[in-house]
């Protein structure tokens, strides 16, 4: 028996069916989880950074959407509101608040949610800030040539389409661009930054010319305009484009010129004579548009309109200006109808800035002495008068053809920042000037112990530009 | 007996090789995640640079960017192995991505210096397949106004 139940034993199979079946069923059971895992995992990943992609997009949907109603409220536009995108899967929900902040700023804070699903929600914010397109970027800026006469001090760039002459005693603490002339540093003038020049005088062929004890701190470059070719320089004359350097005057970096270096001044680094280099284009200004849309009405005066002058414009703000004391801020626009000229000018004489101020009007500008009251403004003097033909802008003549004529301690403290625009005639300043802000206009003549700072508070004015807004910051924040 | 072996055996080599598979399934996974991770934090905060400075290359990108509105000087660069993305923020260093496969990560348009658009390709093989490439690309408009 013992036997027959060993021989049985070795021989009897049934049963292993059974274990063989929960192996393969335990192997395709983990080949399955691991399937569904992976596979459920890599659905709701997608999901996830499909869904973080699309926020974004329905959150800028929002800020154009804020831009819309900003544009078709003629920027009176406040407030919060809400939409969605659903182009037939429900794609995201945004709200939009809209704030508006000082000089004509606006900040737009738009949060996006997209997806409903748990764990496939995602939230993003954005932060994008509208203000005026940046104009301005120089201290003094000329459509023709900048003149500085006198113990001035300039802290800031200088551009000139033109050319460009730093009088005796003059400090400019930056660059100087002569786009399409010369530049000349008078007797112990200094330019601590760079200075380059696209062409030369004719009087003397130079193109940069350092008088005595005259210093650039930092490199000196006299270009040709427009070069058609490196090797001959569009065939520009070599003896036209001199950088002479008088007595004791010195270029602390490098001279490179199409010309040579001349006269016994130093330079400190490398002297390249003879290499073309395309001096830059010239820049135009700014252009203004007016719009009585940008400005607030409770603080806007209108003198004449822009459609409709008015006889008596000059004088009416005039009257204004006496009526508040010569204490003043706001936005005045003062259209004088013809004749336009001297006789009848602003005169701001004595007056006082007490907070934001802009004038802008098409008659020359006129003062002798200006102050402030006020812990941070922005004053923009616009005059788009322009000279009769051959006449000229003198800086000893108070009625001079000037578009707008600065005279005598013309002194807003460094709490306010100054805009100077006068695109169709010269401005003059002379006289203890303590500015801070921007000149730009057709011509510039600074004279006697004029301190000009540039101040990037008027880098942005609403009005200047090709367009009236722009995205000036766009920021992601945590939602 | 015998039978029983030869199936033990067969369905035991389909074992290891089902093993085998999750094991290369989960580090590929894995591997994905953190690119997905790691493009979205360079697009994010790419996106808001205010400039592009003139030391940014293929493989490297130095910029001055906004992180949660705090202007921050942000630097994307490999390490000395060429296999691991670091963000560089002051001295500090944090690891972004690993297994690089590749350190060609950035294109600029239309240069480094006034780049607009700036592409990214991270290329990243899992740990223990080095004969496996994944690559995730994006590409990122500037919003801001930069400057190099």
């Amino acid at each position: 028996m013992t036997q027959r139940m060993a021989t049985a034993l070795r021989e009897e199979e049934s049963g292993f069916a059974l274990i063989i079946s929960i192996i393969l069923m335990g192997v395709i059971g983990t080949l399955v989880a691991l399937t569904l895992t992976v596979g459920t995992h890599s659905d709701f990943s997608t999901g996830r950074g499909r869904n973080f992609v699309e926020a974004l997009h329905v959150a800028e949907s929002g800020v154009e959407h804020a831009i819309s109603k900003l544009q078709s409220t003629g920027g009176g536009f406040a407030g919060t509101f809400t939409g969605s995108i659903n182009e037939g899967g429900n794609e995201g929900t945004y709200t939009v608040t809209v704030t508006k902040l000082a000089r004509k700023r606006y900040q737009i804070d738009a949060a996006a949610s997209v997806g409903t699903g748990g764990g496939l929600k995602t939230k993003r914010k954005l932060r994008v800030t509208m203000a005026p397109p940046p104009a301005f970027k120089y201290a003094l800026f000329s459509y023709t040539s900048v003149s500085t006469k006198n113990n001035d001090l300039i802290t800031g760039d200088i551009w000139a389409n033109e050319n460009i002459t730093v009088d005796e005693g003059d400090t400019v603490d930056g660059s100087v661009t002569a786009a399409r002339g010369y530049i000349h540093l008078a007797n112990g003038s200094r330019v601590k930054g760079d200075a380059w020049s696209g062409w030369f005088d004719d009087s003397n062929s130079y193109a940069i010319h350092l008088d005595n004890n005259a210093i650039i701190d930092g490199n000196a470059k006299a270009s040709v305009t427009a070069p058609t070719d490196p090797v001959t320089c569009g065939g520009e004359n070599l003896n036209n484009y001199t950088v002479r350097l008088e007595t004791g005057s010195s270029v602390g970096k490098n001279v490179t010129t199409w010309g040579t270096k001349t006269g016994p001044g130093t330079v400190g680094g490398v002297v390249a004579n003879n290499v073309c280099t395309a001096a830059p284009a010239s820049k135009p200004l700014p252009v203004f548009t007016y719009s009585d849309l940008n400005y607030d009405p409770a603080t806007l005066h209108q003198f004449g309109t822009a459609g409709t002058p008015s006889a008596t414009a000059v004088s009416d703000f005039q009257t204004y200006v006496a009526g508040q004391g010569k204490h003043i801020s706001g936005t005045f626009y003062i259209n004088q109808a013809a004749p336009v000229n001297q006789d009848n000018r602003i005169d701001l004489t004595n007056v006082v800035i007490t907070g934001d101020t802009t004038i802008i009007s098409n008659a020359p500008i006129f003062t002798n002495g200006v102050a402030d009251d006020t812990n941070d403004a922005i004053f923009v003097l616009v005059s788009t008068y322009q000279p009769p033909v051959g006449t000229t802008c003198d800086l000893n003549q108070d009625k001079s053809e000037c578009s707008i004529h600065l005279k005598n301690n013309f002194q807003p403290s460094g709490k306010t920042a100054v805009l100077i625009y006068a695109p169709y005639g010269p401005v003059a300043v002379k006289n203890n000037q303590v500015q801070f802000g921007s000149i730009y206009a057709d011509e510039i003549l600074v004279k006697d112990n004029q301190q000009m700072t540039y101040d990037s508070r008027v880098e942005r004015v609403v009005g200047f530009g090709p367009d009236t807004y722009e995205i000036q910051q766009w920021l992601e924040l945590n939602p | 007996m015998m039978l029983l072996l030869i199936v033990m055996v067969s369905l035991v080599t389909v074992f290891e090789s089902v093993q085998r598979t999750q094991v290369f399934t989960q580090e590929r996974s894995q591997s994905l995640d953190s690119m997905r991770l790691a493009i979205d934090r360079i697009t994010k905060e790419t996106r808001q640079a205010t400039a592009i400075n003139a030391s940014s290359t293929a493989t490297t990108l130095d910029m001055q960017t906004y992180v949660n509105g705090v202007s921050t000087h942000v630097i994307y660069h490999p390490d000395a192995t060429g296999t691991t993305l670091l963000r560089t923020v002051g001295t500090k260093n944090g690891v972004v991505l690993t297994n690089m496969n590749s350190t060609s990560l950035f294109t600029f348009t239309p240069s480094t210096t006034g780049a607009q658009l700036i592409s990214i390709t991270l290329s990243v093989h899992p740990a223990r397949r080095p004969d496996t490439v994944l690559n995730l690309t994006s590409e990122i408009r500037l919003r801001n106004e930069v400057t190099t």
